[in-house]
C-alpha cells in the first residue's frame, strides 16, 4: 500500500512553473501584428485559480484515494440501508432453532438453516454464542462507530480551529488558552474518558462528550503552533505592512496553508474516536449490550482469538475497523496533499 | 549512521542498567524429586480486605479458609469432622456446646515466624470482633444464635455500654471452649465451618483498634495464619502466595507446598492459553470459548462440582429508585399487582434461559421449584426439603404461555384503570464485565418481550458497574426485575430466608441484613413514607400515601406478614426437624405461589482445566468448604473429562 | 530566556493550583461512597462521624487549603479508604511509579530509536519499496485496534520467543514484549508524522536552493529538513511520554504489570475518591512540566519562534 505524494524534483517544478507562466506560442503567433482594442486596454490582471477547484482536481488524480473514498462512502451508505434490505435479521434478536428450541449458538459463517418462521436463511458471517446474526450486528456496529467517529471529528475540528486561530493569532488570548490547555490537556485524555464514562450512564452521548471534551484543545494547539510558525513569516509581515486586516490574513493567508494538516488530523480523528470507543468498552464502561458497536464486537471477539473455530467472530469486525481506519488515513493524506496550495502550481 | 549506532548502543546500555538493577534472582528449577509442589493460577478479582470476620464475600472467605482453621470442617463427603476442635460435647437441651481445642497449634505471621499458641481465647476474640458494630461484619447475622450476642451488638450500636461477658462464649481454660445458644439450633455444628466462627489472635486485634474500627486484616502484616497454609504474600492487584504450614494438625493431608496466585485483569482470556502452555495449573473455561475447547483441547477439559450452594433466582423490586425516565411509579403499581407478577412469572421460560445462557447440556437438572435448592437439606427422616407437601402443585406457577396471556389481559385491565400506561418499563440490571450475566439478561429480555409482547412490557438493560455492583444496583434499588443469587451459609432452610430477612431501622435508616426486594419497607407505613421522602431519587415519593392506601399494597403486605410469621415459627422450632422444615416450606411456597420470587437455577458444574482432583477436596453445599485446597493432589497433567468421570465414580463408591 | 522560563514556571504553579482545585471540587461532587469500603452497612450517624473524622464535612475551600498545606509541608496526597483501607496514597503509589517510569522511558527510547530513522528513511525514499513497507507497517498499527494486536503480540510473541506470558520485574526477558508493545503506537506515530513533515519541508525553497548549490541529498536531509521537521514533533515528546504511561492499561492488564495505568482504572472503578484525586493531580503536574519542557525544546529547535515577547511583533 503506497501513499501517493507529489514528486517535487526541482527541475520538474521549474518546468511546470514556466509552463504555467508562459503560454507556448509559435513565432508567427507571437510576433503577429495586433490592432488596437479598446477592451484590451481596460482588461486588468486576472487569474482563474480557484483553491477548491484545484484541490479537487489534484485529489481526483489520486486513484487509490478516490477508490478508498468510494469504499468509505459505500460502507457508510450500506450501514444505513442494510436494515431495509430484504432478508435481514435483527441485530439484537437471538435466533432459535425451531427443531430443538435452542438458540443457534456459534454457527460458522455461511451456515444455512431453517429459521423459526420456516424460511431458509444463510448466516453470512455466522452467529455468536447468543445466536445473534453477526452480519447485521457487524453493520449495526459499523454504523454506531462511524457515527461516533464522524461526530467527534467534526466537533473537534470546528471548536479546535476556532480556538486555535484565536489562540495563535491574537497574542492577548495566549495566556487564557495556555492555561486552558494546561488544564485540559494535562489531565490525560484517557483519564477524562474514563471519568466521564464512569460518572454518566453508558450511551453514545456520553462517549461523544467524553471524547470531545479534551480533543478540541489538541487541534487548537496544533493550529496555534503552526500559526506561530507561519505568522511571522515574511509574506504575512508584508501583508500586515500593507494594512491587511487580521481576519483576512487568517482566512486568506493562514488557514488555506493549514487545510492539509487539518484534514489529515480530522481524518485520523475518526479512527481514533472509534479506537477510543473500543478502549472504553475494554475497560467496561462502554455502550450497553443492546447497542452493537465495533468496541462491543471486538471486545467479545478478542477473547476468542486463541480459539481457532470461533476466531471468525473477531476477524470480521477487525477487518471492517481496519478498512475504515486505513481509508481515512489514506484519504486524509491524499486530501492534505491535494489541498496543499504548494502542490497546485502544476 | 555511526552516530545512530552509538545512540542505539547507549539506549541498550540504559535499558540494561534499568533492568539490570534487579537481575533475575530465581534459580532455575531442576526436576529432582524433592522439588516443592507448587500450584499456580491467575485471579482477576482482588480481595478488598483479609479481615475474614468482617467480610461476607466468598472471594475473601476463599483466602481465610486456607489460612485459618475453624473448630470443625467437612470432609470430601460432606461429613462433619473435627478440625481445631479435637472433640465436643453438647448438653441434653442442645443449648451448651463444649469444644476441646487441639494443643500445639500456632499462629504465624506472614514471614512464617511463630507468634503464639492457638487457644480457646482466640474464638472468644473472634466472636467479640464480629459482634462489634464497628467491625460492620457481613456475617454478623450468623452469630445471633449465640445467647446474648444480639443484645450486645444492639447495645453497642445504640452507643450504650455492654459487657461481652454476658455473651454465651467462654474459654473455660486454654483448650476448652464453651458456646451457649439462644435456642436449640439444629445446624449449629455444621454451621461452625463458616468465616464468622473462625478464631483470631486477640492481642493482634487489640493492638490494631482505631477510632472508626479495626485495622485487622487490612494488610499482610496485620493478620496471622494458623491453618493449612500460611499467607506469606498479599500484594493487592499483584499476587497472593500461600506456603504450607508444616506444623498444622492436618499437614499430612496438605499436598501442595505453595499456592501462587497472580493477579491478571485479563485472566479470563489468558488463563486458558497459559494452561495449554503449562504455565499455570488451573483455569476456568468460560461459556464463550467452551465450544472451541470441546473440539480442540478436550484432554484439558474437566468440570467442577455442581453447586447446590448457590441459587440464582429472579427478584421483583418493590421500591425502585431509578430515575423518572424509566417510570418507576408505573412499575410500583405493576409490581404490587398479583396478576402482573404472575404474568411475568408464567411468561419466563426458565429452561430456555438457562439452556441459552448458562448450561446448554444439563440445564434441566439445574432448574429449581423452591428457594432452598433440591437435595441440599434433608429432615432427620431423610425427606428432601424440596419435596415437602407445601410444594405440591407449585409447578403450575411456572412457564405457561396461555396462562401468562390470561394474566396479562387481567393485569392490563386492572392496571390501566389505575392509570398505568403500557408498555411498562422493566429495568433489568447486570454487572458490566460479567459476560454470562449480560447474556442471561439479554435472553430474558428477548424471551419475555416475545412471550408477553412489547405492548405489555419493555425490558431495559442496565449495565451496572463492575465494582460495587450490588450496592449500586440491588441494595440501592436500581432495578425492576433482577437475577440475584444467594449462597447457603449452613445446611438448613433457614439460611434461605436470609436474603429476604433484612430490616430497616426507622430512626437511623440503617439497613441490617439483606433486603433483596426491599419488602421491609412495605411492612411499615412510616418507614415506607420516610424512605420515599428522605432518600428518593425520583418522584415516587409524592405517591407514597396513595400506594399505602391501595388494595394491592395491602394484599402484598398481608402475604409478607404471613411469610415472616412462618419463618419465625421455623426458627423457633429447633427440635422437631420435620415441623421446622414444614414451616420454612410453607413460607417459601407462599412467596412462589404469589409470584413474589421466581426460583431459577443452581450453580452449574462449570468447565475448567485443572491439575487437581476435585473429588479429593472437602465439599459441602454451603460456606467456604469447597474453596479449601487441602486433601487434593497436584497431578502431573490436566484432568480429562474421562478421568473426571472416573474420579466421580470412585468418589461415589467411596474410594476416597 | 531564563527570565522567560522563570515566568513560565511561576505561571505553571498557578495552573497547577487551579487544576488541583477543579479536581478537588469535582471529587467532592462524587458520591461519598468513595470514602467507605462498607458504605451499605453504615447508619447516617456513623457516616457523619467518619466524614467528620476525615475532615470532609468542612467547607470545600477549607478542605482544599488543608490538602494543599499537607502536600507542601508533609508531601501527603491524602489517604486511600477504599482501594486500600487507611493506607496513605503515597505508600500505594511508591512502588508503582518507578516501575511505570522505567517502562515508559524504555518504551519512549525504543520508539524514538525506531520511529525517527524509519520516518527519515521513508521520507528519503518516498514512493520506493522501503517507503511502501514502512507505510504498510504504520497503516497496520493504526488500523488494527490496540486491544487486538497487543493481545496478539503477547500470545504469539511469547510463543515465538519462548517467553512466559506474565511480566516479572526481576526477569529482564519478560520486559521485552511489554516495552516493545508500549513503544509500537509511538513508533508509528513518530514515523508517520516525521515522514509527512519531512516531505512537506523538502518542497520548501531553501531546500531547492541547497540542492541547486550542490549540497548532498543526505546532508540536506539531516542538517536541514530533519531538524525543521522535528520541531513540531519534539514539543510533543513529554506529552507522548505521559500518555504512554497512562495509556499502558492494556499492557499492564495483559502482562500483570503492577504499574500506574492499571491503578487508574482500578481506583476509578472502585470510586476511591482520594486515590483518583491524587493520581489526576500527579499526572497533571507531570503534564505541566512536560508542556514547559516541550515549549523550551521548540524554541531551542526553531529560533524563528519567539515567546519572550519581542517588541514590535503583534
Amino acid at each position: 500500500m503506497g501513499m501517493r505524494f507529489k514528486n517535487p524534483r526541482v527541475g520538474q517544478l521549474e518546468n511546470s512553473v514556466s509552463e504555467a507562466i508562459c503560454t507556448k506560442l509559435s513565432d508567427e503567433e507571437a510576433f503577429k501584428l495586433v490592432p488596437f482594442d479598446e477592451n484590451a486596454v481596460e482588461r486588468t490582471g486576472y487569474s482563474n485559480y480557484s483553491y477548491w477547484r484545484s484541490t479537487f482536481r489534484a485529489f481526483r488524480k489520486n486513484t487509490l484515494a478516490m477508490a478508498l473514498v468510494c469504499i468509505v462512502l459505500g460502507i457508510l451508505i450500506f450501514t444505513f440501508i442494510q436494515p431495509y434490505l430484504p432478508n435481514q435479521l435483527d441485530s439484537f434478536q437471538s435466533n432459535i432453532d425451531p427443531k430443538s428450541g435452542a438458540i443457534f449458538r456459534n454457527l460458522e459463517p455461511g451456515t444455512e438453516v431453517t429459521l423459526e418462521n420456516g424460511k431458509l436463511f444463510k448466516f453470512i458471517l455466522g452467529t455468536n454464542e447468543l445466536g445473534q446474526d453477526l452480519w447485521s450486528r457487524l453493520w449495526g456496529a459499523t454504523r454506531t462507530s462511524l457515527l461516533i467517529g464522524v461526530a467527534v471529528a467534526c466537533i473537534e475540528a470546528i471548536i479546535g480551529i476556532a480556538a486555535g486561530v484565536l489562540w495563535g493569532y491574537v497574542r492577548q488570548t495566549d495566556v487564557i488558552f495556555t492555561e486552558l490547555y494546561n488544564i485540559l490537556d494535562n489531565v490525560p485524555s484517557s483519564l477524562v474518558l474514563i471519568l466521564v464514562s464512569y460518572m454518566m450512564k453508558p450511551s453514545v452521548g456520553t462517549l461523544l462528550l467524553a471524547m470531545s471534551l479534551t480533543r478540541w484543545i489538541g487541534m487548537a494547539r496544533f493550529i496555534r503552533n503552526q500559526i506561530i510558525i507561519i505568522r511571522d513569516r515574511e509574506y504575512n509581515l508584508a501583508s500586515r505592512c500593507l494594512g491587511t486586516g487580521t481576519l483576512t490574513i487568517i482566512f486568506r493567508n493562514l488557514l488555506p496553508y493549514l487545510v492539509s494538516v487539518i484534514m489529515l488530523r480530522m481524518a485520523l480523528s475518526i479512527p481514533d474516536a472509534i479506537a477510543s470507543e473500543v478502549f472504553i468498552t475494554y475497560i467496561g464502561l462502554g455502550l450497553p449490550a443492546e447497542v452493537p458497536s465495533l468496541g462491543n464486537l471486538i471486545n467479545v471477539g478478542r477473547k476468542l482469538m486463541m480459539s481457532p473455530t470461533l476466531r471468525y467472530q473477531l476477524i470480521y469486525p477487525t477487518i471492517i475497523l481496519s478498512i475504515v481506519t486505513v481509508s481515512f488515513y489514506v484519504v486524509g493524506n491524499a486530501f492534505s496533499d491535494a489541498a496543499d496550495p504548494k502542490n497546485h502550481i502544476n | 549512521m555511526k552516530k545512530y549506532f552509538s545512540l542505539l548502543i547507549a539506549v541498550l546500555m540504559i535499558s540494561a542498567i534499568i533492568c539490570g538493577c534487579s537481575q533475575n534472582t530465581d534459580q532455575p528449577s531442576n526436576g529432582s524429586n524433592d522439588e516443592p509442589v507448587v500450584f499456580r493460577m491467575l485471579y482477576d478479582v482482588e480481595n478488598t480486605t483479609l479481615n475474614y470476620l468482617a467480610s461476607g464475600k466468598e472471594l475473601e472467605h476463599a483466602v481465610a479458609c486456607n489460612m485459618v482453621d475453624g473448630l470443625v470442617e467437612f470432609d470430601n463427603h460432606s461429613n462433619i469432622v473435627p478440625a481445631m476442635a479435637e472433640s465436643w460435647t453438647t448438653s441434653d437441651d442442645g443449648l451448651v456446646w463444649t469444644f476441646k481445642i487441639r494443643q500445639g497449634q500456632k499462629w504465624y505471621d506472614n514471614t512464617g515466624k511463630e507468634i503464639a499458641d492457638v487457644t480457646a481465647n482466640d474464638w472468644v476474640s473472634g466472636l467479640k470482633l464480629v459482634c462489634d458494630p464497628k467491625t460492620d461484619s457481613g456475617t454478623y447475622d450468623q452469630v445471633k444464635v449465640i445467647k446474648g450476642a444480639e443484645a450486645y451488638f444492639n447495645a453497642l450500636a445504640a452507643g450504650n455500654e455492654a459487657n461481652f461477658d454476658d455473651v454465651g462464649v467462654k474459654a473455660i481454660d486454654a483448650y476448652t471452649l464453651e458456646y451457649t445458644l439462644e435456642r436449640p439450633t439444629p445446624y449449629f455444628l455444621g454451621g461452625l465451618a463458616y468465616a464468622c466462627w473462625l478464631p483470631v489472635y486477640g492481642p493482634l486485634v487489640d493492638s490494631l483498634v482505631t477510632e472508626t474500627g479495626n485495622d485487622f486484616g487490612t494488610s499482610i502484616d496485620k493478620i496471622y495464619s494458623c491453618g493449612a497454609f500460611i499467607l506469606t504474600e498479599w500484594e493487592p492487584q499483584v499476587k497472593q502466595t500461600f506456603v504450607k504450614n508444616t506444623n498444622n494438625w492436618d499437614a499430612d493431608r496438605v499436598y501442595l507446598d505453595r499456592i501462587e496466585k497472580t493477579y491478571n485483569a485479563e485472566a479470563a482470556t489468558l488463563a486458558p492459553t497459559m494452561v495449554l502452555r503449562d504455565e499455570i495449573d488451573f483455569a476456568k473455561i468460560s461459556n464463550d470459548i467452551l465450544d472451541d475447547w470441546k473440539t480442540n483441547n478436550i484432554n484439558y477439559l474437566s468440570k467442577s462440582r455442581e453447586d447446590a450452594m448457590w441459587h440464582y433466582f429472579y427478584a421483583f423490586n418493590f421500591r425502585p429508585t431509578y430515575p423518572d425516565e424509566y417510570k418507576p411509579e408505573d412499575w410500583m403499581r405493576c409490581v404490587m399487582n398479583a396478576n402482573f407478577r404472575h404474568a411475568i412469572m408464567s411468561a419466563l421460560d426458565r429452561e430456555f434461559v438457562v439452556q441459552s445462557a448458562v448450561d446448554q447440556e444439563s440445564y434441566k437438572s439445574l432448574i429449581q421449584h423452591s428457594i432452598t435448592p433440591a437435595g441440599s437439606c434433608y429432615t432427620d427422616k431423610g425427606v428432601d426439603f424440596a419435596d415437602m407437601p407445601a410444594f405440591d402443585g407449585i409447578d403450575a406457577n411456572f412457564y405457561n404461555l396461555d396462562k401468562a396471556n390470561e394474566y396479562k389481559a387481567k393485569a392490563m385491565e386492572e392496571l390501566s384503570a389505575k392509570g398505568v400506561t403500557f408498555p411498562v418499563t422493566m429495568l433489568i440490571s447486570y454487572q458490566s464485565g460479567d459476560k454470562n450475566y449480560e447474556n442471561e439478561c439479554v435472553i430474558v429480555k428477548q424471551q419475555l418481550e416475545k412471550a408477553l409482547g412489547t405492548d405489555f412490557v419493555k425490558l431495559e438493560l442496565w449495565a451496572g458497574p463492575s465494582e460495587n455492583f450490588l450496592s449500586e444496583t440491588r441494595s440501592a434499588g436500581k432495578y425492576s426485575f433482577m437475577r440475584v443469587r444467594w449462597g447457603a451459609d449452613y445446611i438448613d432452610p433457614q439460611t434461605w430466608t436470609d436474603p429476604f430477612g433484612g430490616s430497616t431501622n426507622a430512626e437511623t435508616g440503617l439497613e441490617a441484613g439483606n433486603t433483596y426486594n426491599r419488602w421491609n419497607l412495605i411492612l411499615d407505613d412510616e418507614l415506607f413514607r420516610n424512605n420515599f421522602t428522605a432518600i428518593s431519587t425520583n418522584s415516587i415519593g409524592n405517591f407514597a400515601d396513595e400506594f399505602i392506601a391501595s388494595d394491592d399494597f395491602k394484599e402484598v403486605r398481608t402475604i409478607l406478614e404471613e411469610y415472616y410469621a412462618l419463618v419465625d415459627a421455623g426458627i423457633q422450632e429447633g427440635v422437631d426437624l420435620t415441623k421446622r422444615f414444614e414451616s420454612f416450606a410453607k413460607a417459601e411456597a407462599l412467596l412462589i405461589n404469589n409470584a413474589l420470587i421466581v426460583p431459577c437455577y443452581i450453580g452449574p458444574a462449570n468447565y475448567q482445566a485443572t491439575k487437581l482432583n476435585i473429588y479429593e477436596g472437602a465439599y459441602a453445599a454451603c460456606g467456604y468448604t469447597k474453596l479449601m485446597y487441602k486433601g487434593m493432589h497436584l497431578q502431573d497433567h490436566f484432568i480429562s473429562m474421562e478421568e473426571y468421570e472416573t474420579n466421580l465414580k470412585d468418589w461415589i463408591d467411596g474410594k476416597y | 530566556m531564563v527570565k522567560y522560563i522563570g515566568k513560565r514556571l511561576a505561571r505553571s504553579i498557578i495552573t497547577l493550583v487551579i487544576i488541583v482545585s477543579i479536581v478537588f471540587v469535582l471529587m467532592r461532587k462524587m458520591p461519598i461512597t468513595g470514602y467507605f469500603p462498607n458504605y451499605d452497612h453504615m447508619s447516617p450517624e456513623q457516616i457523619q462521624n467518619s466524614l467528620h473524622q476525615m475532615g470532609l464535612d468542612k467547607p470545600v475551600a477549607e478542605q482544599l487549603f488543608i490538602f494543599l498545606k499537607n502536600v507542601v509541608t508533609k508531601g501527603s496526597l491524602g489517604i486511600s479508604y477504599v482501594y486500600r483501607n487507611q493506607v496513605p496514597v503515597t505508600d500505594v503509589l511508591a512502588p508503582k511509579i518507578p516501575l511505570s517510569l522505567k517502562l515508559g522511558v524504555l518504551a519512549l527510547l525504543v520508539a524514538l530509536m525506531i520511529g525517527l530513522p524509519l520516518g527519515t528513511i521513508m521520507a528519503q525514499h518516498k514512493g520506493k519499496i522501503v517507503d511502501k513497507i514502512g507505510t504498510g507497517f504504520i497503516v497496520l498499527i493504526q488500523a488494527v485496534p490496540a486491544a487486538v494486536y497487543f493481545l496478539f503480540i503477547q500470545i504469539y510473541g511469547t510463543e515465538l520467543l519462548n517467553l512466559p506470558l506474565m511480566f516479572k520485574e526481576t526477569d529482564a526477558k519478560t520486559w521485552i514484549l511489554p516495552v516493545f508493545s508500549l513503544a509500537l503506537p509511538n513508533i508509528s506515530y513518530y514515523a508517520m508524522w516525521l515522514r509527512r513533515y519531512m516531505v512537506d519541508e523538502s518542497t520548501k525553497d531553501y531546500v531547492k536552493l541547497a540542492k541547486i548549490k550542490g549540497f548532498s541529498e543526505r546532508k540536506i536531509m539531516f542538517k536541514h529538513v530533519f531538524r525543521n521537521a522535528f520541531v513540531p514533533l519534539g514539543q510533543y515528546l513529554p506529552t507522548t511520554f505521559l500518555n504512554t504511561v497512562v495509556g499502558s492499561i492494556y499492557i499492564e492488564s495483559l502482562y500483570s504489570v503492577p504499574g500506574m495505568g492499571g491503578l487508574l482504572v482500578d481506583v476509578v472503578k472502585r470510586q476511591d475518591n482520594s486515590m483518583v484525586q491524587a493520581i489526576v493531580i500527579l499526572f497533571a503536574s507531570v503534564g505541566i512540566i512536560g508542556l514547559i519542557v516541550g515549549d523550551i525544546m521548540m524554541t531551542l529547535l526553531d529560533p524563528r519562534i519567539s515567546f519572550a515577547g519581542r517588541k514590535g511583533a503583534r
